[in-house]
């Protein structure tokens, strides 16, 4: 039976870890949002000399979001890999609006969200690593979300191996491919993928 | 590109970056010969190398200043500002201030000199807020007092509370000594050290607590050592007062806060049950030198906080008795109602950890006790027949020694499996971690009988002890007694009074019916259809011949429960027979440990009664402590009530008692993938498959951890594996039906589904995998159906129905209809 799109997060990871797929399409927007509201109150609020920590980030969302006494403990990898979804989205989307807004867009003043990038450099390289870890997911997608969990949603090697199953020396190799075929993808200096 | 060209553009890098310079040019001219574009890509790739290892290491963040430059927490400019002193250099009118002694998250802290009472004091300044805002000011004066009214050797005295020139401040007793924190920084504690401290904060928290007083910021920071071991507790009630409350769970928080509750962390209310919590991380990190929940990246792991689910004590300390890890379990149970009600219950069960007794449930694994493995005698008879005496001799032997409290035994299973090693006694005494180890020989001939039998330290191969026995068969007791009375006084075990007795308790029994018995043990042991036919004739003659010999009911009765609980025999028929022999051999003898645990194997298994299981099982350990079968199935029961960490300890206990026992480790696998340690349970299940890779149980359990940790495909696979290795079809099926099912491949669950069920009339496949199958399928109101059925015929699985199904098939779990599953089974109190 579907869950509809109104169902709570802890319904939906419950639904996800066992298997529902479509579960995950809608969890993601959830997440994003909290995410991204959590995001901007901290960069706000937090006083200067604080680093805003993106796992202490998920660690929060996943508190706000999560009924924890109706899940598992493991439902803990797949709210990681949610979350890690979720904090590309907004980083990306950020950087994407600032590319906008550059070219001419609508909107004339800086956005919440671009506060959240350090560099307009930084942003435009962003896009392009998105664009590049879409293609690196259609031929290996593990990689694809070894750099997800890595680089977005801050985990370490052995958080990352947890998360996937896999073993943390399969991550390190993974991590290593995949930066290497990024960096050629996003400096442009080899063959289309 | 496509998929698998990927795949080998891969392998051709990796292996290039596996070799270096000229050689790595001939292997690419070799690996990509004819092949131009592969050759490119490889390359490509290999030209980023001096840029990988930096790309995407920062985060994609802007990141701050590190955490260490920033201003102390709560802190502002006027905390740090020195305090303001009159013309005579005093502050108050009475504190002459000697030094900073640090500052923290509360504030700033000095060694000042009353000079009314000419005394040292510490004198506290906490954040201006307290003194600017009203209702935060009269809130601290409020905690102040409560904490004031504290007068306890464990907590730190507090004398006075005030403001002074916009600056509100605490008095407290100067204390000439560091903060456990400090301490912990200098190296993690001996276990004696740790205990001493955790008393006295326990005892601290105690009398705090029954004053109505809660610490809710206990940490090693806020415990003083007044000496080595004298604790005192510092800073009560402060984490309460608005404005100095360190903000929890907040990104980028510059505190860690590691010792915070599960209540804490989620915002709800708390109260004196989070101090217990946080002490239970104190221990933790006394004991280990690390919070138990840092990751390494030294983030809070809230995940763990939230799910108390710390990574094992013992796992960074293995040499911490079984008893302390139990008790820092039962503190960090992220369930209040689970964790110790009352800090003085802690503190009972400190002391009987200190005591070397047993804290509530679990009994100590003690390493300072005297050890000793009893080998099977070797069978020197001329015709090589006795090889049951000689076995039987030893097992004898470790039957009363393990009966005796102050000496550890390693158990039968794991003292023989070395036998047909060919280890020398230096090699035996590290395999199974004992220092000493008595081996023997037999010799028989009609009623003549020798024996001898020799005492020896592992560590230099010395004969402590050594004797040759000629007698008569009818003299067998006598010397077991001798020989047990000899190992005991060269071990120099201290003996209780009533097992000075029970040494001695031996009924005299014709010799045969005892050779009888002997073989029946022999066979029993060497669990296999032919060999369990064979032991029960040997009983059965045994009790034929002498009916009052209550061992040989009792070997009857452990026959028919193995036989129902591996569904071998009928359960319907088997466990009532158990029974039966079980109370013929308690009217004998109503101290037959081995009666009584069969009568709690019963009880769990077959009667669902979860208080007789209990009173059974702990009957068998209190007159057996080294009954590491006993032990094991206590796991089981605890598993039933939900008490995840005491079944872990309960399980590592019973390994150490007999650590080459495949059964036990397949309990370990199932215990612990249970308990939601899959990780656990996949490293016991890779010993358990190398100590007997054809012991198909653990193949089912490691599958259920695979499940458990969504590893679907490795859960599938090591059940095919166990099904080479002698997994029984059914126990294979209900994990491939709920894994297939889970894929999607929905065809394939079906078919496996129907297999199942059509088996189930023929032989005894347990209904409730059926019901997990048809849950994974959608279909609820099969598997309701199938759980009655379960219930009706008493289907083993039925006793942690509870927990599998949150596993396997957590919907099901959470459908209305369940609550009646749990009804009937009287599983309602640990129900989720």
């Amino acid at each position: 039976m579907p869950l509809p799109a109104s169902a709570d997060v802890t319904s939906l990871l419950v639904a996800w870890s066992e298997g529902d797929e479509t579960a995950l399409a809608l969890l993601v927007p959830k997440v994003y949002a909290e995410l991204h509201r959590l995001a901007h109150h901290h960069m706000r609020a937090e006083s200067p000399g604080r680093t805003l920590q993106t796992t202490a980030l998920v660690n929060e969302a996943y508190l706000r979001l999560v009924d924890t006494r109706r899940v598992r403990w493991q439902s803990r990898a797949h709210f990681l890999g949610v979350a890690a979804q979720a904090m590309r989205r907004i980083l990306v989307d950020a950087a994407r609006a600032r590319g906008a807004r550059k070219r001419g867009g609508t909107s004339p003043r800086v956005s919440l969200d671009e506060s959240l990038l350090p560099a307009p450099e930084r942003g435009a390289s962003l896009v392009a690593l998105d664009d590049a870890l879409t293609t690196l997911a259609s031929v290996d997608p593990r990689k694809s979300q070894v750099v997800e969990l890595r680089y977005f949603a801050g985990l370490s090697v052995a958080e990352t191996a947890a998360v996937l199953g896999v073993s943390a020396e399969t991550v390190q190799r993974d991590w290593r491919v995949a930066k290497a075929w990024l960096l050629r993808e996003v400096a442009g200096g080899g063959p289309p993928g | 590109m496509t998929a698998e060209r990927w795949r080998q553009i891969e392998r051709v890098y990796l292996a290039a970056l596996a070799v270096d310079g000229a050689r790595r040019a001939a292997m690419l001219d070799e690996a990509c010969a004819g092949d131009a574009d592969l050759r490119r890509d490889v390359d490509t790739l290999l030209a980023q190398e001096p840029r990988v290892d930096r790309f995407l290491e920062s985060r994609p963040w802007p990141a701050g200043p590190a955490p260490s430059q920033a201003v102390a927490e709560g802190g502002d400019e006027t905390v740090l500002a020195p305090p303001p002193v009159d013309g005579a250099g005093l502050f108050a009118g009475r504190y002459r201030i000697v030094r900073m002694l640090g500052q923290g998250g509360m504030g700033v802290v000095y060694q000042a000199e009353d000079v009314r009472l000419r005394r040292f004091v510490a004198l506290k300044f906490l954040s201006s807020a307290i003194a600017a805002n009203p209702q935060a000011r009269s809130r601290f004066l409020r905690e102040a007092q409560a904490a004031a009214s504290l007068d306890d050797p464990y907590v730190c005295t507090l004398y006075e509370a005030g403001e002074e020139g916009g600056r509100a401040y605490l008095v407290m007793a100067f204390i000439d000594g560091p903060t456990l924190k400090e301490r912990i920084a200098r190296g993690r504690l001996a276990t004696d050290e740790t205990l001493s401290i955790a008393r006295d904060i326990a005892s601290g928290l105690a009398s705090a607590h029954a004053r109505g007083v809660v610490h809710r910021d206990i940490k090693p920071g806020n415990v003083l050592l007044a000496a080595p071991r004298l604790a005192k507790i510092t800073d009560f009630g402060l984490a309460h007062v608005e404005g100095v409350t360190r903000s929890t769970g907040t990104a980028g928080a510059a505190g860690t806060p590691a010792y915070m509750s599960p209540e804490q962390a989620q915002g709800l209310p708390t109260d004196h049950r989070t101090d217990i919590w946080s002490l239970g991380c104190v221990i933790y990190e006394m004991l280990t030198g690390r919070s138990p929940f840092a990751t390494p990246s030294g983030q809070v792991d809230v995940f763990a906080i939230v799910h108390g689910s710390a990574p094992a004590l013992t796992a960074f300390r293995p040499d911490v008795p079984a008893a302390l890890a139990a008790v820092v379990d039962r503190c960090l149970r992220a369930d209040l109602r689970a964790r110790y009600q009352r800090a003085s219950d802690l503190l009972a069960d400190l002391e009987r950890v200190g005591a070397g007794d047993t804290p509530s449930a679990a009994r100590a694994v003690r390493e300072d006790l005297p050890s000793i493995a009893v080998l099977p005698f070797a069978d020197m008879s001329p015709d090589r027949t006795q090889d049951y005496f000689a076995e039987g001799m030893a097992e004898e032997i470790i039957h009363a020694l393990a009966r005796i409290e102050g000496l550890r035994v390693v158990a039968r299973t794991s003292s023989f499996a070395v036998k047909s090693k060919g280890l020398d006694v230096r090699e035996i005494g590290r395999v199974l971690n004992v220092a000493n180890v008595l081996e023997g020989s037999v010799w028989s001939a009609g009623s003549r009988l020798r024996i001898t039998a020799q005492l020896i330290t592992v560590d230099d191969g010395f004969h402590l002890w050594s004797e040759r026995f000629d007698r008569e068969a009818g003299d067998v007791f006598a010397i077991q007694d001798e020989i047990t009375a000899a190992i005991v006084e060269r071990l120099a075990v201290a003996l209780h009074l009533r097992e000075r007795a029970a040494l001695r308790k031996h009924r005299p029994v014709d010799p045969e019916v005892y050779a009888l018995y002997l073989k029946g043990r022999y066979f029993q042991s060497r669990v296999s259809a032919e060999t369990v036919e064979r032991a029960f004739r040997c009983y059965g003659e045994a009790v034929a011949k002498d009916p009052t010999f209550a061992p040989a009911h009792a070997g009857i009765a452990g026959l028919w429960g193995d036989l129902a609980a591996f569904n071998l025999a009928p359960p319907g028929e088997a466990w009532p027979k158990a029974r039966e022999a079980a109370e013929r051999a308690l009217a004998l003898d109503p101290d037959s440990s081995e009666a009584h645990h069969t009568i709690g194997h019963i009880a769990l298994w077959y009667e669902w009664d979860w208080t007789a299981a209990e009173a059974g099982i702990a009957r068998a350990l209190t007159l057996n402590p080294g009954d590491a079968l006993a032990r094991g199935r206590y796991g089981w029961f605890l598993l039933n009530r939900r008490r995840f960490d005491e079944c872990g300890a309960a399980i590592r206990q019973a390994l150490a008692s007999d650590p080459l026992s495949p059964v036990l480790y397949g309990f370990a696998v199932g215990l612990h993938a249970a308990c939601g340690r899959g990780d656990e349970a996949l490293s016991d299940f890779r010993r358990a498959v190398d100590l007997a890779p054809g012991f198909g149980l653990p193949y089912f359990h490691a599958a259920i951890a695979y499940t458990s940790l969504g590893r679907l495909d490795e859960a599938a696979d090591v059940v095919e594996s166990g099904l080479r290795q002698g997994l029984t079809v059914f126990w294979a099926d209900c994990i491939l039906g709920i894994v297939r099912a889970k894929q999607g491949r929905r065809d394939e669950a079906a078919a496996i589904l129907a297999r199942m069920i059509e088996q189930h009339r023929r032989a005894s496949v347990s209904c409730a995998s059926i019901a997990w199958v048809a849950a994974n399928l959608g279909d609820f109101d099969m598997a309701f159906s199938w759980l009655d059925r379960g219930y009706e015929e008493r289907d083993g699985l039925m006793d942690w129905v509870h927990v599998y199904t949150d596993i396997f098939a957590p919907a099901l779990a959470r459908d209305p209809r369940f609550r009646a599953v749990l009804e009937r089974m009287r599983l309602t109190d640990v129900a989720a």
